[in-house]
């Protein structure tokens, strides 16, 4: 598939597209979000009907 | 007895949070590296990069349990990133251009790669980002959403808040500019 309708795009481009978190990083900011997530889960269940 | 709060999370069945957080989880798969990338080209800051992805994937959670109607996750996702990046860059009390310097003499340490034996890949890499970033502000991010994340004239208006028109303009000469900061570096190596 070309990157651009008429192929004008720089050569070596797609070296752009490598760039990109190490499996570590994606791993831990997956957990810190779950985390978030589960803390405002919580944060919610606890609050007060009106 | 189930407490219902705003936010839309708790109330709603819990299949269909179990669903949220199904489709969370592929979109986060999916679209996490392209997020991080954007952020590192905006910042040149490796961990700003990984904070940003995380706070920007965090806005989308919130979203999603909203039940905002998202025709688009991936431009979405694009969108709230730039927003955060605009902010802090907006609240940001003094601009140190030492520190840009800085970075962008380090700047080749951040853009690591998923395989990084490959040197010449991540140097060839490292340019290119280095000289997408010269170019001036309209044409850097038009030209990097097209080429690199391969999104449509379209695709980047709903992002950058301007029509497909000036999108495609923003690209045609952003990829000029570009071919010639390319031809320079070229010729400056070979001086």
């Amino acid at each position: 598939m070309q990157k651009c309708p008429d192929g004008r795009c720089p050569v070596g481009i797609d070296s752009v597209k490598e760039i990109a978190l190490t499996p570590q990083e994606k791993r831990n900011i997956y957990f810190k979000l779950k985390n978030q997530i589960f803390k405002q889960k919580k944060l919610l269940r606890e609050l007060p009907l009106f | 007895m189930v407490k219902t709060k705003t936010l839309g999370v708790v109330g709603r069945g819990l299949e269909k949070v179990r669903e949220t957080e199904k489709l969370f989880g592929e979109i986060y798969s999916r679209e996490s590296d392209a997020i991080f990338r954007f952020c590192l080209l905006r910042t040149s800051d490796r961990e700003m990069a990984l904070d940003f992805t995380q706070d920007t994937f965090m806005r989308f959670w919130n979203s999603l349990c909203m039940e905002k109607d998202i025709k688009n996750h991936r431009t979405f996702l694009f969108t709230i990133a730039r927003n955060l990046i605009i902010d802090w860059y907006r609240k940001k009390k003094s601009f140190s251009l030492e520190a840009l310097m800085d970075n962008a003499a380090e700047g080749r340490g951040n853009f690591q790669l998923v395989a990084p034996e490959n040197v010449e890949t991540e140097v060839e890499a490292g340019m290119l980002i280095d000289k997408i970033r010269e170019l001036p502000e309209p044409y850097s991010n038009a030209v990097y959403l097209r080429c690199v994340e391969e999104l449509k004239p379209r695709e980047i208006s709903e992002i950058l808040g301007e029509s497909a028109n000036v999108i495609s303009v923003r690209i045609s000469r952003g990829l000029e500019q570009l071919r010639q900061l390319l031809h320079v570096n070229t010729k400056t190596k070979a001086a």
